[in-house]
């Protein structure tokens, strides 16, 4: 199987362990994968607001490096890239006259769009296309040691016209990987469908950090070791702004570990917790990790 | 039975015009004299233009020729007036004319209504209707030659719709809505009124049950409106709203005003049967773009109704259905609630989701509408019938009290008619405003009224009924003997349920509880009493009424009878029981072609 | 379902007159031919005598009055089919009144700060006035709603921060309606600005919750927020022009340059952050521009054309 990759520009600086992660568990599960190097940011949910059509033809033109490579599906380790590229997909994917517009452009070097690809994320790579026997064959240390707060994060769950394939506010393909696939535990609570607040960091701050607080305190309530997402942005606001969050709703003694999706399936899989940028958290997953023999 | 003596918090307000209901004709009534500087209060037993049926109103007609054509053909006609009417004093009908009079008194009145009212009514809806609400932003859906969406059909039989089927009252009660809360309109809402307030045979405002915290208004007002619809949920199935039990004509009997036509209630039949909940779906009648209505059709799929059947050209024609169904219904080939069909397979590919809403509904129930006919029941629907008035002001018998709009024994209303209705109520009011003062409220009345609602909220007999489950009971005893076949022996037996549930039942109703917290069931036990009154007034009236019409039949009397019955029946309280008269109508421009007793499923009216 | 089955509801009860805490009432109900939630709550209240209070209207999914929420999911009773085991509670962000009925004042409060009414300047010209389906498709998507207060029930700025920070999507929906209406003379976008709409975190549940389909975020929330950037009202607006100058510069984005762009000194107050981030090797101060930048310069050049 060969899929195109597109780590968003969050996992190129960022969040760096999450892009090696990922890279790791696609070997390991014998996925030919083709990074695109030239693809360039999606514009976020910033270029939508400043200039809608700017973000759908950037992304059209990604759609179209995904097709050139000849890979059936593009897989992306952040939601709101899931997103612009399927807000894309949504139109240059069903609509001809605006395909036709996409291509006007993309001809301009010489490129062109027909249609064809299909953009997923990660859990459902591996739910989907690889499946309950592929996954079994390559865990090599099952996860039960853990407790996991499964946080999915917006977009890649709304809105249910671009995804359908799981309930939109109550979203289950995470929690069937860890539990079933992984061994692993998941806990009940509330927010795991809820937002990260990445959007407004950099211009109401507040009300970003409100929402890390009311995900962490839920989670920690429900007795999690640990929150696993699997998009690098929701990773970094939960990651970078945690301990300011809480300290602004009053909580100075909590703490709870923020791990990529790929690095927990890596665990799964075998591979040194070294080996999966653990090092790299602002918050210390590296302890509750060692605490549980991995 | 322990009293409980509790008393409750009062509010004395003053005010010109106290408004009971913001449905259409309340809310407009409200904008219109707070234009006129009139101070104005408005009370809403639920939530201003949510409820009632205004909102759920879907065909706009009446609208000027000119709306129909293409812009090309507008400009055209722009140098010639395109103004429908003439206000000179001249009352010569050309035949056209009198011909819309005649289909409109057949249909909306069946010939009981005022002829010149319709007239005033119509011409003042087409001049003014349209223009008021797409001046504050109704859309009227355009099509690409820049013609309104309508049906297609004869100029005189055009519906349009603002912007899809379906919706129409939505976006009109919205925007009503925000333009009472945008104006001087005092307005209080989960607000019920409960009594009219008299003195000396007037009318002097209200009192009121707040049902959030349970305060008692007492509102002073030189003039009442009563805007609060009809009663249609005294019946099992139904279209109105759930708060709809025809409080304003319980009012205004129990004040001494006079009533008429209260038998002569609408029923639809092309409502789904399943779920009951959703009696309202807005089917497609007449399809947008189209001149195509809906098939009714028995369960071996043999015709019971098609608009062709009558080849009138006339679009909103439930009572014809009505007479087909009850002829089916006869037959042993249909029931009131269901084993009738809607067919929709001639119109299928012109069900289109862009101009009308009822395909959503079927698609979100589930119902496959191109392989298999929907199911129907009869659901009451509004009236024709109820507060008489003069219909040069809305006034009623009663001085200071007016019921314009479907309140009033108007004849089936129209929304530019209860707009027209509440211009003439509030032109009159202000006529008359400096000269109209009211003393205050007689504290008599206001201490009986309060111990009449008190005298519901509690919580013995342990063991007692609770009054929503009473309140089941009447729904079906009304569905049963109204709707709608009706004959003396079952009206009769349903009067002395009637009176059992209110001699054994109701002495032992109690509530879950006390509170005056927002106490729903004290509303129902209220609601108890008004159901009740009205329900028994309304068998009364049908027992009156010798004959059929219209929606109204009887099988002890299955024939439309000319010769005796072209009357408004009328009914007041004396000695605190109905007393019924009957009052010849008008007949002024139009009538009947038949002048005797007629076959009642031989005619259109 | 089928008939003769059976619909287990645990109901939401709580008069904070008279109960010192909320509890749940189970009640048991016999499944009818496409039952709705409120077919259900219908059957507990007339047939059972059960007192709860529950605003409903039209049972049509027109008057926007019985939202509750089901399972944890806020819908429209009247609109929705029963599940076999339901838990119906009232709806979230709104200040609870009693059982399932919560206080709508407020909401309709947010929606007449922002004006919801037509504001014409010049005459209007008589009916029908010269416009075209295509002047007010914008409008046309909005044009469904009934203002039923389920999107902000569902979201979490509210839920958080209160309306006093953000008034939430659906006054939003009734503002873009006039906004966006050509027809539409007053001036919106600071009140946009003033109703709180950047404090948006784009989690798109009010989309998924709308009863009537209508894309709340796509359709009403952007384009507004599109109004107050392109006026350069908000205080934040560089931020939303900043991302397409650092694409146009170096094809990725880098966030130290992106936060360099917009707060220029107020950079400072993540210093904090800068170096917890830089300890752990997450910044970098310069990173190659991206192989492709030729070409989206030249699509970004193609778009400008276009605009």
């Amino acid at each position: 199987m060969r899929i195109a990759y597109y780590p968003g520009c969050e996992a190129k600086i960022v969040a760096k362990e999450a892009n090696q992660a990922t890279k790791t568990v696609l070997e390991k599960l014998g996925i030919e994968w083709v990074e695109l190097e030239n693809a360039g940011c999606c514009g976020s949910m910033e270029l939508r607001i400043d200039h809608l059509d700017a973000m759908l033809y950037l992304n059209g033109r990604i759609l179209a490096l995904a097709e050139e490579v000849k890979a059936t599906k593009l897989l992306t380790i952040c939601n709101t890239c899931a997103l612009n590229l399927n807000t894309a997909a949504s139109i240059y994917n069903k609509d001809e006259i605006e395909q036709e517009r996409l291509n006007q452009v993309l001809s301009i070097y010489g490129r062109r769009y027909t249609g064809t690809t299909e953009v997923i994320t990660l859990p459902w790579l591996l739910l989907r296309l690889i499946g309950f026997h592929g996954m079994r064959r390559a865990v090599k240390k099952p996860l039960d040691k853990l407790k996991i707060a499964t946080f999915y994060g917006c977009h890649m769950i709304r809105p249910t016209k671009f995804y359908g394939f799981e309930h939109s506010m109550k979203p289950s393909s995470m929690d069937i990987i860890i539990k079933e696939l992984l061994d692993g535990y998941t806990i009940n609570y509330h927010g795991k469908s809820s937002c990260c607040g990445f959007h407004t960091l950099l211009t109401e701050e507040k009300t970003s950090t409100a929402m890390v607080s009311y995900l962490v305190k839920n989670a920690v309530q429900g007795e999690a070791d640990c929150i696993v997402t699997p998009c690098t942005q929701c990773h970094t606001v939960l990651d970078t702004y945690q301990e300011r969050a809480l300290k602004a709703s009053g909580e100075n003694d909590m703490e709870i570990p923020i791990i990529h999706l790929s690095q927990l399936v890596g665990l799964a899989f075998g591979i040194p917790k070294v080996e999966l940028g653990f090092d790299r958290h602002v918050v210390n997953a590296l302890k509750l990790l060692e605490d549980r023999g991995f | 039975m322990k009293e409980n003596t509790r008393s409750l918090e009062k509010n004395y307000i003053e005010t010109d015009i106290l408004i009971i209901g913001g449905g259409v004709t309340g809310c407009y009534a409200a904008i219109y004299a707070a234009e006129k500087g009139l101070r104005v209060t408005l009370i809403s037993k639920s939530l201003v233009g949510k409820s009632g049926c205004s909102r759920h109103a879907t065909n706009l007609a009446g609208g000027p020729p000119h709306m129909y054509m293409s812009m090309e053909e507008r400009k055209k006609l722009a140098s010639i007036s395109i103004q429908a009417g003439d206000e000179d004093s001249k009352k010569e009908l050309t035949g056209a004319q009198k011909e819309q009079l005649r289909r409109t008194c057949a249909y909306y009145g069946h010939f009981l209504i005022d002829q010149d009212y319709i007239i005033e009514g119509d011409k003042w809806g087409q001049k003014n209707f349209f223009d008021y609400l797409e001046r504050r932003g109704l859309y009227f859906r355009r099509m690409p030659d820049g013609r309104i969406l309508s049906n297609t059909g004869p100029a005189h039989s055009k519906i349009t719709w603002a912007p899809r089927q379906g919706q129409t009252g939505v976006q009109l009660m919205d925007l009503l809505r925000h333009e009472v809360f945008g104006s001087n309109v005092k307005v209080i809402e989960e607000c019920m009124a409960t009594s009219l307030l008299t003195n000396n045979g007037e009318v002097q405002g209200a009192i009121a049950l707040d049902m959030r915290k349970s305060k008692l208004f007492i509102i002073s007002a030189k003039f009442t409106f009563l805007c609060t619809g009809h009663s249609a949920n005294t019946a099992k199935r139904t279209t109105a709203t759930r708060e709809m039990y025809g409080d304003g004509w319980w009012m205004a009997y129990k004040s001494g005003a006079e009533l008429s036509n209260l038998e002569l209630h609408y029923i639809h039949c092309v409502d789904t049967k399943d779920p009951i909940t959703m009696n309202q779906h807005c089917y497609p009648n007449p399809n947008p773009n189209t001149d195509k209505s809906p098939h009714i059709v028995d369960s071996e799929g043999e015709f019971i109704f098609t608009p062709d059947m009558f080849k009138q050209g006339q679009t909103v024609m439930y009572h014809l259905q009505v007479k087909r169904v009850i002829k089916k219904i006869l037959e042993g080939k249909a029931k009131p609630d269901g084993g009738y069909y809607s067919s929709y397979k001639h119109m299928i590919d012109d069900v289109d989701p862009e101009y009308q809403r009822a395909k959503r509904v079927f698609d979100k129930l589930g119902y496959n509408i191109t392989i298999e006919p929907i199911e129907n029941a009869l659901c009451w629907e509004m009236n024709e019938g109820g507060v008489r008035c003069d219909m040069k002001t809305m006034q009623s018998s009663m001085p200071g009290l007016y019921a314009p709009g479907s309140t009033g024994a108007h004849g089936l209303s129209a929304f530019q008619r209860c707009m027209y209705d509440a211009t003439l109520a509030v032109n009159d009011a202000q006529r008359r405003c400096q000269k109209v003062t009211r003393p205050n409220p007689n504290e008599d009345q206001v201490t009986s009224e309060e111990a009449r609602l008190l005298s519901y909220l509690r919580t013995e007999p342990r063991e007692g009924y609770r009054p929503g489950v009473i309140q089941t009971r009447i729904r079906q005893i009304v569905y049963d003997t109204l709707v709608p076949i009706k004959n003396e022996m079952k009206m009769k037996k349903a009067l002395e349920e009637l009176k059992k549930i209110r001699e054994e039942m109701v002495p032992k109703m109690s509530l879950e509880s006390t509170s005056l917290n927002y106490n729903v069931g004290w509303i129902n036990a209220i609601d108890v009493e008004t159901m009740l009154g009205v329900s028994e007034l309304q068998i009364l009236a049908s027992l009156e009424r010798k004959e059929s019409r219209g929606p109204f039949f009887r099988e002890d009397y299955p024939y439309v009878d000319n010769e005796n019955w072209c009357v408004s029946n009328i009914v007041r309280m004396a000695g605190g029981r109905p007393q019924f008269h009957q009052q010849p109508v008008d007949l002024k421009y139009v009538g009947p072609d038949e002048k005797g007793r007629v076959d009642y499923f031989k005619v259109a009216y | 379902m089928e008939l003769g089955e059976m619909v287990e509801v645990k109901l939401f009860r709580f008069d904070p007159y008279v109960d010192k805490e909320p509890r749940y009432e189970t009640y048991e109900v016999p499944y009818q031919s496409k039952m709705r939630v409120l077919g259900a709550l219908r059957y507990i209240a007339d047939e059972l005598g059960v007192e709860f209070a529950f605003r409903n209207y039209c049972g049509i999914n027109r008057c926007g009055c019985c939202g509750v929420k089901v399972n944890g999911i806020p819908m429209m009773a009247c609109w929705e089919p029963v599940q076999p085991k339901m838990v119906i509670e009232p709806l979230d962000n709104f200040r609870h009144l009693k059982d399932l009925v919560v206080d709508m004042d407020e909401f309709e409060a947010n929606i007449e700060r922002l004006n919801p009414r037509l504001v014409r300047k010049k005459s209007y010209p008589g009916f029908p006035e010269d416009l075209s389906h295509d002047d007010m498709l914008r409008v046309f998507r909005l044009i469904d709603c009934i203002e039923c207060g389920l999107c902000t029930s569902a979201c979490p700025t509210v839920r958080q921060m209160g309306f006093e920070v953000y008034l939430g999507p659906g006054a939003y929906v009734k503002l873009a309606m006039r906004a966006l209406d050509p027809r539409d003379e007053e001036e919106r976008a600071s009140m946009v600005v003033d109703g709180g709409i950047f404090h948006c975190i784009s989690c798109l549940n009010c989309t998924e919750v709308c009863p009537q389909g209508i894309d709340v975020f796509r359709d009403a929330i952007e384009p507004m927020k599109r109004l107050a950037v392109s006026q350069k009202i908000y205080k934040g607006h560089h931020t939303f022009r900043a991302v397409k100058e650092v694409i146009r510069e170096s094809g990725d984005v880098n966030p130290l340059i992106l936060i360099k762009k917009t707060r220029g000194i107020m950079a400072l107050k993540d210093l904090s952050i800068a170096v917890k981030l830089g300890l752990r090797g997450k910044l970098t101060i310069s990173q190659p521009d991206n192989p492709g930048l030729t070409e989206i310069r030249k699509t970004l050049e193609a778009v400008e054309v276009k605009k």
